[in-house]
């Protein structure tokens, strides 16, 4: 099956996303047609996909799990952020059904953790350099949700964190449901220091709906778009030292709970909380 | 300008509905307060009434404050001991018929205030008419810039045809009294897209169970929806029945109307193992199950408490619907932090008001505005039901707590004093009425009684569940105020030695003089019917000897008998046999013995003749022999004393 979208944005949609007043008059001439568009893709070549269409346990030919509570791992203590789930491969945190894949965070003691969820990754089952890496998630809610669709240099073991590179295409708080964070780590620009930006939905919710999260990524620039909007770009300028994005990427998809980004759950969190992901799609 | 252009815009793409599908809507205006209001009535703003201290003066538009345009609502909130009222409320209502507001999520507002007061309520969907659909979004903080305010509408397909636009209610709680100023601005609903993940609730979201009987009515309360909003935060009103839909497990135990009412209709089924099936009420708003449930375990037919007989000229009544009550500030006080007790005056079975407590600990109910002069008064009366599926123990107790304000009128001040009085089986008992009446002299540590100020209820959670009714002070006088019942019996069936309603035969003396030496007699009038007064009553003789009577026709001796005082009263019978005269070996008596009669009421005696167990024969009876403890200290009052069938 081949995927292809072509990506359109309506001249309100311009209106209403940007603030150019001076271009007001020239759209007021054409103002329904919607064959202008903004070029958001141009990769259509499809590499990789899963649309979560057998249920059970995720497809093991292209996703490893990450388990335990991370402490103990070159990452450090709550996979380096003091998260505080305990990653299981339990139905319970971890299942495909009804052509979805549901992640999803519980409150309860386990093995020594107050929550548990769940991460997947592809890596040495699927890495690419470049290409279009998007996923059509409807996102938790709720503070101390921190879901995240993101993407690691495959060559973590040899140079190690932050000089392998870290893409966060869908990086999000459950107490911000309008706000996705894109990112990009690397040597000088990492964890705080990060190369960021924020797209907030206008009237709309990433809890209440599925909404595409995607970057298209080439030689010297990474552009981070979510539906129809491309809202970044990133080049070699942008980032505070050496431009890391020339090798190969896996992907991995996870629902942490609490941790230095977004802060612990209170107990008006609600429980539990599930990242639903219709498809991931890598082109070329 | 630009606005204007790009809104024109955008519904120029939009496809119109063909004519024939145009439906007959109402106007579905955003609007409510922009620099003017918007569609309101021409006084846009109806204070609550001023009878409930609703002070109607504080509200105008301030043309120097705005957070947009030129104009914003002005908003003074008095203090407390304002001449022209001590808070500040009311409603904005539309001028026409209403407005459709299905296709918006939330009511917004900027609002700015002079100091960051706290605002008891601002809402909508309150017209002063049905008040159906009313919205309260309770405790917003001002800040002193301004800040928008976002009150998300809990079902917005309901309001097609709204009035209320806006609601609110401004007090000096949170300022100490002191009066402050703030402003509102922008006023309109609005779609804004981010109102999600609503968690309806009912009961505040507890699962509660209550026992309960048929005819037991109870007002679910505690009806809340939650949204999260964009900013992340919750926020949660207070919703109408209304937007409700209730379900009960079982509508032939319990109905619940559209308006939260749980009505109980029968008692609890039963399962195969003899075990009661519970009927249990929910709900749920647009279809998402609301938290919090109502478990109902009924009890069948109930029993109400005995009718309070006392004369109402006598009585000081805190809660009963036999008498008017005093002011009452509330008959839960929630006393934070320790109190578990729930539940207050909000039930009725079968109409008759009933207070009751669940999770009792201890609770307090409070009537000190003014407080009550009981100084007149001698005893405190209620009526307690204690619901617990197993018998009381000997652990469990009820103290009762009574608490006088002293001369300053209100609690504190050094010069209160109370007293508590214990109570434990076998005069406590589950699953019927205890009736107590509480000589007010045994609460010895309450040093005066002129300004009495709260009762309580203590329990320590032995007993937790507990109706009270007929809670009242009342006035033993030391003779009655009111006349005995009239007689019902037909005069044909009855011999009457003393009662204005029938005919009586010869008595030749109503105290012989072989009677106890201080005993008085007395023909006395009361309330215009006459009586007859034994004061100092030990034993009394009262003779028929010169004509006997026959009673062996009749089957029940009858007498009234009213004392303040007497902790026991004994009938005699003596029947002289059929030598019709005192002795010759065939005369033959019986005294009957009432313990504890009710005192200061009329009790009326109707005793069959077949108790008289030592009385041979009452063909011939003769003597009637009264008798009272304390002996020799107690005045009795008689009437209506006469043998029937």
């Amino acid at each position: 099956m081949k995927f292809v979208k072509e990506y359109t944005i309506k001249r309100r949609d311009v209106l209403l996303f940007s603030l150019m007043v001076l271009v007001v008059t020239s759209l007021m001439v054409s103002s329904c047609n919607t064959d202008e568009t903004q070029e958001v893709t141009t990769l259509t070549n499809l590499t990789f996909e899963d649309n979560f269409d057998v249920d059970g346990a995720p497809d093991s030919t292209v996703w490893n799990y990450d388990l335990g509570t991370g402490n103990g791992t070159t990452a450090g203590a709550g996979w380096g952020n003091n998260e505080l789930q305990y990653y299981t491969d339990r139905p319970e945190n971890i299942k495909v059904e009804n052509g979805m894949l549901h992640i999803t965070a519980h409150q309860e003691s386990f093995e020594g953790a107050g929550y548990t969820s769940a991460r997947i990754n592809t890596k040495g089952l699927f890495s690419q350099e470049y290409g279009r890496f998007e996923a059509r998630m409807q996102l938790p809610w709720g503070q101390g949700l921190w879901p995240a669709f993101w993407l690691l240099g495959d060559n973590i073991d040899v140079v190690s964190w932050p000089l392998c590179g870290e893409i966060d295409i869908m990086e999000y708080r459950g107490q911000e449901p309008t706000i996705n964070n894109g990112t990009v780590h690397g040597p000088g620009y990492s964890a705080a220091n990060s190369i960021t930006k924020q797209f907030e939905l206008q009237n709309d919710r990433f809890d209440t709906g599925f909404h595409i999260f995607g970057i298209e990524w080439g030689p010297n620039y990474i552009n981070f778009y979510v539906d129809d909007v491309l809202y970044n770009q990133i080049t070699p300028e942008d980032v505070t030292g050496d431009w890391v994005f020339n090798h190969p990427f896996y992907i991995i998809i996870n629902l942490a709970v609490g941790g230095n980004f977004v802060g612990s759950p209170t107990n008006q969190t609600v429980f539990p909380q599930t990242l639903l992901v219709d498809y991931v799609r890598v082109y070329q | 300008m630009l606005a204007t252009i790009a809104l024109a815009m955008s519904v120029s793409c939009e496809r119109d509905i063909s004519d024939d599908a145009v439906e007959a809507t109402f106007p579905n205006t955003a609007e409510v307060f922009t620099d003017a209001p918007v569609g309101l009535t021409d006084e846009f703003f109806t204070s609550f009434d001023p009878a409930s201290g609703a002070n109607p003066n504080g509200f105008g538009t301030d043309e120097d404050e705005a957070f947009e345009g030129t104009t914003s609502i002005r908003i003074d909130v008095p203090s407390p001991n304002d001449p022209d009222g001590g808070y500040i409320g009311g409603i904005f209502k539309d001028r026409g018929e209403g407005r459709d507001l299905s296709g918006y999520d939330a009511l917004t507002f900027w609002a700015k205030g002079s100091t960051t007061a706290t605002i008891d309520l601002v809402g909508f969907g309150t017209d002063f008419e049905e008040n159906k659909y009313a919205v309260g979004l309770p405790g917003i903080t001002l800040s002193t810039d301004w800040r928008k305010y976002v009150i998300p509408i809990p079902d917005a397909s309901k309001l097609t045809q709204e009035k209320g636009l806006f609601i609110f209610s401004a007090g000096t709680q949170s300022t100490n009294g002191l009066g402050y100023t703030f402003w509102i601005d922008e006023i309109r609903f609005e779609n804004l897209g981010t109102i999600a993940q609503p968690r309806p609730a009912i009961l505040n979201g507890n699962d509660e169970t209550r026992q309960a009987f048929i005819g037991t009515n109870i007002a679910l309360e505690g009806l809340t929806q939650t949204f999260n909003l964009a900013s992340g935060q919750d926020v949660t009103v207070n919703a109408a029945p209304s937007y409700f839909e209730f379900q009960s497990s079982n509508t032939g135990v319990v109905t619940v109307d559209e308006a939260g009412n749980v009505n109980v209709i029968g008692a609890n089924g039963f399962d195969a193992g003899g075990n009661p099936i519970f009927t249990t009420v929910t709900a749920s708003l647009n279809g998402n199950m609301a938290a919090g449930s109502l478990t109902i375990d009924s009890q069948g037919e109930f029993t109400p408490a005995p009718t309070p007989t006392r004369d109402p000229s006598l009585v000081k009544s805190i809660f009963s619907d036999a008498y008017t009550n005093e002011p009452v500030e509330y008959y839960n006080g929630y006393y934070a932090p320790f109190q578990t007790t729930q539940g207050q005056n909000d039930i009725t079975i079968n109409g008759d008001n009933i207070i009751k407590y669940t999770q009792l600990n201890f609770v307090g109910i409070q009537f000190s505005q003014p407080t009550i002069n009981a100084s007149d008064m001698t005893h405190l009366h209620m009526d307690l039901y204690i619901e617990q599926p197993s018998p009381l123990d000997g652990g469990d107790f009820l103290r009762i707590e009574l608490q006088d304000y002293g001369a300053n009128g209100t609690f504190g001040g050094g010069d209160d004093s109370t007293h508590q009085l214990t109570y434990t089986i076998p005069t406590l008992f589950s699953d019927g009425w205890v009736s107590l009446d509480i000589p007010l002299a045994s609460f010895t540590g309450v040093t005066s009684t002129a300004n009495l100020g709260q009762l309580l209820f203590i329990s320590d959670g032995t007993i937790t569940d507990m109706l009270v009714d007929n809670i009242y002070l009342y006035q033993i006088p030391t003779s009655p105020t009111v006349a005995a019942p009239t007689p019902t019996d037909p005069a044909g069936n009855v011999i009457s030695l003393f009662s204005d309603a029938y005919t009586d035969v010869n008595v030749d003396t109503w105290r012989t003089p072989w009677s106890a030496a201080a005993t008085t007699f007395e023909d006395v009038t009361v309330a215009g019917n006459a009586a007859k007064k034994y004061g100092n009553l030990g034993f009394v003789g009262i003779e028929t000897t010169t004509n006997t009577v026959d009673a062996s026709s009749m089957t029940h001796f009858h007498i009234d008998v009213w004392s303040s005082t007497y902790t026991s009263f004994n009938i005699k019978l003596v029947d002289f046999g059929a030598d019709n005269v005192f002795g010759g070996g065939d005369d033959t008596e019986h005294e009957v013995s009432i313990n504890m009669p009710a005192q200061g009421e009329w009790v009326s005696l109707d005793i069959p003749l077949s108790d008289f167990t030592g009385l041979a024969s009452t063909s011939n009876i003769a003597q009637y022999i009264l008798v009272a403890q304390p002996f020799e200290a107690t005045d009795v009052f008689i009437d209506n004393m006469y043998f029937r069938n």
